[in-house]
């Protein structure tokens, strides 16, 4: 019996809002645990508060030329951090940056995580002794750190790892005063779209170079995996080679050297989860590394690269999928060949090494022809390939900065935290559906935070005030 | 009220959107995202009515009546437009469906997405008037407002909100088939329902009128759930012709 359509559209998205959801709501809960009403905390001596220390009598002006210019002066600091990640990965130091990752990480959820589950200890009065709980930590952290970098463990425990890195950087950064966090903020979204859309822009390099390499991006990324089930009836017996081929990490439709977004992030499906396990293992690199925004010395911030290297989204979907399928509407093509269904499309590029079309004739389904003239058809010169079932990605940094703005603003109120978080998913929504429709790796970052922070000011300023007099006079509507 | 208390509040408050989120909604994705988008239009709007009238708050009590009457007119408005915006994302999910070879929009269909997006008002409404204001309730003493020394602000507070997702969730489902249908007399329903239970919730600001205010609210919820049930039972019931063209069908006889 045919499904409804109801029950398939929307599932890659709603894979990639609900972590996020998850995560901002685990950082709200923690500032509101750990942050009282009317305390002041006191600011930790950063990078990203090298230039200017926010005091609370100073004037209106001063907080914020300082704010901006400690802005400007991490978002420097991160870009350079960037180009010598970039620098790295091109000459090959894979050993150096895989050592610098897996430490980061171990640094971010020992030493972060450790700092935070002592606040919760004191604050709800957990019985617990040094010895165990030292004990646990290490645990906790060597886990997390195999997890994410080193081997292929159950991708919900991967996936959980990743969103518990993303919300003790973000908490951390919650700590800053807060004009500067929110020129931060601006600040690194203006960055974003620079770094993925402008032709020098470091993360657009980095993902240049990954894709004529074929390797996986140095960064932690967060991957959705896909969301129905594949019950491939089996490869036509013409292309049973191509489960034993490794398939692409990136594919392409055309030359490399220009078609930089010419690319698929899609690895075979039904083999999927341990397809890629070589590759995982041989260049699945990231880098978060919390302990060197508490040093007092100028040494790079750490964590702000993950966000920087993956603050660009990139994503492919299979055919029955939303994204694509909502790209050849929107261009408005004719529907394919009804015998053109899930089930043989990824096999179009599955398990190809090489570019060529020929190896894709080779897979051997006859949808081919007629697919390689859809796919052209539906391409521009900078088209996606979204032929293949893939999973949606998400960089860790923009987990992270969504939660800065959500536990920045949880820390007014909670009417506040609730009018950020739809500005964000539905930002996070918009972004979606331009990827959808320009088909490149798009920023994450702009859209969610411009729409966020004007959220916030207007729920704040004008929002709270009105919602609180009505309630109090019992007048709803 | 401590923790029992302020959970409480917010069950009365949501349970309900909970529960018709759980059975109807979470195990289709599209929905979820209606849901939210329907939120956040319903965010948009609040704050231009906000926009509108923050000048005039904390102001003068005659000041609520004519608030009252824009906000509604606005809320209406944006249903208006969400309603067109519909239109047209109907018609993309058949070109989809079309496309990927699956069946069109049917009418259960279309009355689930109508209700995900007036859940999404409730919602939204729920959680900005009695959500935002509960983290008062989770301490150790409660609130009274002067016109109303028989409940505490927060049970008010929730009921009212309780009454109003009701009205919102089954209001957007007339409004959907009343544009659909072209049926004036269930367009009219719905704005003149809406303004009416704003209105009525006018009589709170009377000393001791919270007792007649939030059974009124909740009679009007009531109400619209009794006209949303029986426009969806005529559309779905047996008295209204061959049923095969309202379920699934099987492919062989598509309709």
């Amino acid at each position: 019996m045919e499904k409804a359509i109801l029950e398939s559209v929307g599932g890659e998205i709603v894979s990639i809002v609900t972590p996020v959801s998850i995560c901002m709501l685990l950082v709200v809960l923690l500032v509101h645990t750990l942050t009282p009403h009317g305390s002041v905390v006191a600011p930790i001596a950063t990078v990203a508060m090298m230039v200017y220390s926010e005091k609370p009598n100073d004037s209106l002006f001063e907080k914020l030329r300082g704010g901006f210019l400690n802005g400007i002066i991490f978002v420097c600091i991160v870009m350079i951090v960037t180009f010598v990640l970039f620098g790295l990965f091109y000459f090959r130091f894979t050993k150096c940056l895989r050592v610098y990752m897996g430490f980061s990480a171990f640094m971010v959820l020992a030493w972060m995580g450790g700092t935070v589950m002592v606040e919760l200890i004191q604050f709800f009065s957990i019985p617990i002794d040094v010895i165990t709980f030292g004990i646990c930590l290490v645990n906790f952290a060597s886990v997390g750190v195999i997890a994410v970098f080193f081997c292929q463990m159950p991708i919900v425990l991967t996936q959980g790892y990743l969103v518990v890195i993303g919300m003790l950087v973000a908490f951390w950064f919650t700590k800053l005063p807060e004009w500067t966090t929110w020129t931060l903020l601006i600040s690194m979204a203006v960055y974003d779209i620079m770094a993925v859309l402008a032709p020098v822009g470091p993360l657009k390099m980095l993902l240049e170079l990954a894709m004529t390499r074929d390797e996986e991006i140095p960064a932690l990324i967060y991957e959705a995996r896909p969301v129905l089930p594949r019950q491939m009836p089996g490869p036509p017996p013409t292309s049973s080679s191509s489960t034993t081929v490794q398939p692409r990490r990136w594919s392409h439709l055309g030359a490399a050297p220009h078609s930089l977004l010419n690319i698929t992030i899609g690895r075979g499906n039904s083999a999927g989860l341990n397809v890629d396990s070589d590759n995982f293992q041989t260049s699945n690199l990231g880098t978060v590394g919390g302990h060197e925004l508490m040093n007092f010395v100028t040494e790079p911030p750490v964590a702000p690269e993950a966000g920087l290297l993956g603050s660009r989204l990139v994503s492919s979907t299979e055919d029955a999928g939303t994204l694509n399928s909502v790209s050849s509407v929107l261009a408005g093509h004719q529907p394919i060949d009804p015998n053109v269904d899930e089930d043989t499309v990824p096999l179009v590029n599955r398990g190809t090494r090489n570019m060529a079309a020929v190896d894709r004739m080779e897979l051997g389904t006859q949808m081919q022809p007629r697919d390689l003239d859809e796919d052209e058809l539906e391409r521009n010169d900078e088209g996606f390939e979204l032929g293949v079932s893939g999973a949606l990605k998400l960089g860790l940094g923009d987990f992270v900065f969504y939660s800065v703005l959500v536990g920045r603003a949880a820390m007014y109120d909670l009417m506040t935290v609730y009018a950020c978080y739809l500005a964000i998913v539905g930002g996070l929504g918009a972004t979606l559906i331009l990827l959808a429709v320009w088909r490149r790796a798009m920023p994450a970052l702009p859209i969610s935070i411009s729409l966020g922070v004007v959220f916030y000011f207007l729920t704040r300023l004008i929002m709270d005030p009105f919602v609180v007099d009505l309630a109090t006079h019992l007048v709803f509507f | 009220m401590t923790g029992a208390g302020g959970i409480g509040y917010a069950l009365i408050a949501l349970g309900p959107a909970f529960s018709l989120f759980v059975t109807v909604i979470a195990s289709k994705p599209f929905l979820i995202l209606t849901v939210l988008g329907s939120a956040m239009m319903w965010l948009v709007s609040l704050i231009a009515s906000g926009l509108l009238w923050r000048a005039f708050l904390p102001g003068a009590v005659w000041v609520f009546l004519p608030l009252l009457i824009t906000v509604v007119a606005i809320q209406e408005a944006v249903r208006i437009y969400y309603w067109h915006l519909y239109l047209k994302i109907e018609d993309f999910l058949n070109k989809l469906a079309t496309k990927v070879s699956k069946q069109q929009l049917v009418a259960t269909d279309k009355i689930q997405i109508a209700i995900a997006s007036g859940l999404g008002h409730g919602i939204a409404h729920s959680v900005f008037f009695c959500l935002s204001l509960l983290t008062p309730a989770f301490g150790p003493a409660t609130y009274y407002v002067d016109s109303c020394v028989h409940m505490p602000l927060f049970l008010v507070a929730a009921f009212t909100a309780l009454g109003f997702l009701l009205l919102h969730t089954f209001s957007m489902v007339i409004a959907f088939n009343a544009l659909a249908g072209d049926k004036r007399s269930h367009q009219l329903f719905v704005p003149v329902m809406h303004l009416c239970a704003a209105l009525l919730t006018l009589v709170n600001l009377l000393p001791g009128g919270c007792i007649a205010g939030v059974p009124l609210t909740l009679m009007c919820a009531v109400v619209t759930m009794a006209v949303a049930g029986k426009i969806v039972w005529d559309k779905t019931g047996s008295g209204s012709g061959d049923l095969n063209s309202l379920h699934r069908v099987h492919s062989a006889s598509r309709l």
